[in-house]
């Protein structure tokens, strides 16, 4: 699987997940959406990196969602990891 | 010449700490450095050459004896002179002024790499020639490199070094010889006093070794510089600020150069057979001089805390001493006067220790008591009066609500976390409200202030028998031999916690600390849980009627398992006295922070601790440097003002004790303040107010062996794994 495929994966993952967390459409999250203001609180952020830790096998600091506010800053991170491994 | 003895070094008992005696074997003509030659030959002869390291030795200050070192001290003389060398003090105070931005621009300041090293680069580049013109870019960045290789090529004095180390230190040699080859000379430069003109210079040459043998020399700056700012800055913020006074440079420097030396030991041998004082030496035997040790006699001898004989003694007295003075005399107070409130991450610096040399070689600090964003959920508190607020306002702040988040979590992810959920209910650091105050109530009923005094005799007894097995030891690990023993000698009656497997509980009971870190991941969560329900499962509750009559003080477990308040079953009762019994673990790590900071003052400065009276007067100045917890948190139940920003409902604000303590002892948060104030923290002074001057009474001559202490990787607690010591 490329790094683009796998940057993909990564992202409809996570937009879905976003989605339901915060109960908007999935079209409506853009890579520049900014977690905060998705009314993202320390408990989704605890659950969304256990399973993106579960689904892509990395460590994330759950406090890490929040120094990469926007999503494109943190699927970087993610990325990172998953080169990483 | 002959050449040192290099494994003299590590046999310790024979050292030579008198310090007549180590003036009188400086000064005497037939104790030389040793000559290196010989060594590099018997490299060559196996197949090793080393073409600058020999160059250097043949040209240089350190390795030099006799005629030709004579000779090269004159040729250079007046370019080290006092006078010479006070016309280089405004350049340094440039570079000091220049490198005040670049620290303060630094990501993740370290006082070494963002400050003492750029600033020490710039001034030795001039000085000695080594022009950054050849890398077209004058930043300091060129000069971090220059200082790497001046590092590296440093630890030439370094006995019993392997030949991979020999390889980097000629190579390093190489580079800064191509360096200097390639030098424009500019003017007033050493290279340019030495070589004037522009007839070609020889890499293997004297001028360019002559040069670079300062260079090495002038090291020794960087590491008097983050030896003295380690030993500064962890003492009270008294020593700092007047170290800010500029009228008093000359005696801040006399007092830096005596109290932090780097240099641990000075190596000499016997050309010949010969006498010193009376002491009888054989030719070809290696002295080691306790350099660290002198200084320290001086200052007891004489009464003044400056003596010292830092710059050596004879012929080979060190030629960069008027260097030396005006970069700590012209950097050091400048330094204090821009960042006054500058505090050291103590459980980050990383000691470097030689068998010649001490010093740390990261300095990770913070610049100044500025509260900080950190993400978009958290700020993290540093100023003091903004600290105070928080912990005292329980209308618009809390404590985390972890059994809350803990509930929720569980629900959301499906995960079973009953048993995290059940100790968080009864922790009271994480609760608020009625349920706190009951809890609070029922724990300071049995370890309050006045109540507590019961465990005196006990305590008074652990004290004197964990102090008492040291006896006779020549090494110690202060961690293992005494904190750790006492600790657990101390709390668990005082808790009353009966186990079936000590060792096991004993191996767990540290990782439940893990617990304060905010937001922690899942795994962590469930991994912490299973330790959790493991101690649970190992504690055996005291029966109900087992309470001992009148035989002195009551465990708290055997109080509430007698009269157990309403709404509190076993379990809780189980899970209260465990979650007290991890918070009890500041005791046992704060307890070892203090000793080492004691142990870190020079041996004249050490005296008060050995004695109750004296020890109790600057109790809270130690407990506020060295509390073990890094933090309180709170979090704000609505939209709050915090300094100039409003803060949404949910921000965390975390209290860095370390910036919020560095301020004068009083008013001091180690233990917290107002309603969620320590419950320990009665118990905890006791402890230290008995078990620290019951060591330094019984062990006055305790010292460190230096360096080698080693702290735990703890996000939420300064805690020290081992802090080896040696007795007398």
């Amino acid at each position: 699987m490329t790094e683009n495929t796998k940057r993909g994966e990564v992202a409809a993952f996570l937009t879905q997940r976003l989605a339901e967390i915060t109960k908007r459409d999935p079209s409506m999250i853009t890579g520049s959406s900014v977690f905060v203001d998705m009314g993202l609180q320390s408990i989704d952020a605890v659950l969304l990196c256990g399973e993106v830790e579960d689904k892509f096998d990395i460590e994330l600091d759950p406090a890490s969602i929040f120094e990469h506010d926007t999503l494109d800053s943190f699927l970087g991170l993610i990325d990172e990891r998953i080169a990483a491994q | 010449m002959v050449a040192i003895e290099k494994s003299k070094w590590k046999n310790r008992e024979q050292r030579v700490a008198d310090p007549d005696l180590i003036r009188e074997i400086l000064r005497s003509a037939v104790m030389t450095p040793g000559d290196y030659a010989p060594y590099l030959d018997q490299l060559e002869a196996r197949g090793t050459t080393l073409p600058q390291f020999r160059a250097m030795i043949e040209h240089s200050f350190i390795f030099l004896s006799g005629k030709e070192h004579r000779a090269l001290r004159r040729r250079v003389a007046s370019f080290f002179s006092l006078a010479a060398v006070d016309r280089w003090r405004p350049r340094i105070r440039a570079a000091a002024e220049r490198g005040f931005p670049v620290l303060a621009a630094a990501d993740d300041p370290d006082l070494v790499r963002d400050f003492v090293e750029p600033v020490f680069g710039e001034v030795i580049s001039e000085f000695v020639g080594f022009d950054a013109s050849d890398s077209q870019d004058d930043s300091h960045v060129d000069r971090s490199e220059l200082v790497r290789l001046i590092g590296c090529a440093n630890n030439a004095t370094e006995p019993l070094l392997p030949l991979s180390e020999l390889k980097r230190i000629d190579t390093a040699m190489g580079e800064l010889a191509a360096r200097l080859v390639r030098s424009p000379r500019p003017e007033g430069s050493l290279l340019a006093f030495l070589a004037p003109g522009d007839a070609p210079l020889d890499p293997l040459g004297a001028d360019v070794n002559i040069a670079i043998s300062a260079a090495i020399a002038a090291y020794t700056i960087v590491q008097t510089m983050s030896f003295a700012l380690h030993g500064l800055l962890l003492r009270p913020r008294e020593a700092w600020d007047e170290i800010g006074d500029l009228s008093r440079a000359d005696h801040t420097t006399e007092l830096v150069v005596s109290l932090y030396l780097p240099t641990l030991t000075l190596g000499r041998v016997a050309e010949e057979d010969t006498q010193v004082r009376g002491c009888p030496f054989a030719a070809g035997q290696t002295i080691i001089l306790d350099m660290v040790g002198a200084n320290a006699a001086l200052r007891e001898r004489t009464g003044e805390r400056t003596a010292h004989m830092s710059f050596g003694a004879g012929v080979h007295k060190c030629v960069g001493e008027p260097l030396g003075r005006a970069f700590i005399g012209e950097v050091l107070p400048r330094l204090a006067n821009a960042f006054p409130g500058l505090a050291l991450h103590r459980d980050r610096i990383r000691p470097h220790l030689t068998s010649i040399l001490q010093c740390p070689t990261t300095l990770p600090c913070v610049l100044a008591p500025v509260n900080e964003r950190i993400n978009a959920r958290m700020v993290e508190i540093r100023c003091k009066a903004d600290a105070r607020a928080i912990v005292n306002d329980d209308v618009n702040w809390m404590p985390p609500p972890m059994a809350e988040h803990l509930e929720v979590l569980q629900e959301k992810s499906g995960r079973d976390l009953a048993t995290a959920i059940e100790v968080a209910r009864n922790a009271p650091f994480f609760l608020a409200g009625a349920r706190h105050e009951t809890l609070r109530r029922m724990v300071m009923d049995n370890l309050g202030g006045n109540r507590i005094s019961a465990w005196h005799p006990h305590w008074e007894a652990v004290a004197g028998e964990v102090s008492g097995r040291l006896d006779g030891q020549a090494k110690v690990d202060l961690v293992a031999d005494f904190t750790e023993p006492l600790f657990t000698a101390s709390v668990k009656p005082v808790l009353g916690i009966k186990v079936r497997d000590e060792a096991r509980f004993d191996a767990l009971a540290p990782k439940i600390q893990d617990v304060l870190h905010p937001w922690l991941p899942m795994r962590e969560l469930l991994r912490i849980q299973d330790v959790m329900a493991a101690l649970l499962d190992l504690m055996v509750l005291p029966d109900a009627g087992s309470q001992q009559s009148g035989e002195g003080p009551v465990p708290l477990l055997h109080a509430l398992v007698a009269d157990r308040p309403e709404g509190f079953g076993a379990d809780e009762i189980k899970a209260l006295a465990l979650v007290l019994y991890g918070a009890s673990f500041n005791v046992r790590h704060t307890l070892a922070n203090v000793l080492y900071h004691i142990l870190l003052l020079p041996p004249e400065e050490r005296v008060f601790a050995r004695d109750k009276g004296t020890f109790e007067k600057r109790l809270d100045g130690l407990i506020a440097l060295c509390a073990a917890p890094k933090y309180i948190y709170r979090v704000a139940r609505k939209p709050v003002r915090l300094g100039e920003e409003m803060v949404e409902a949910g921000t965390t604000a975390r209290l860095q004790l370390l910036s919020i303590n560095r301020h004068e002892p009083v008013g001091h948060l180690a233990f917290g303040h107002g309603l969620h104030r320590c419950l320990g923290a009665a118990m905890s002074r006791q402890i230290l107010r008995t078990a620290v001057p019951a060591l330094f009474s019984r062990h006055p001559d305790i010292r460190l062996d230096p360096q080698r202490h080693r702290y735990l990787e703890m996000s939420q607690t300064v805690a020290l794994d081992r802090l080896p010591c040696l007795l007398s």
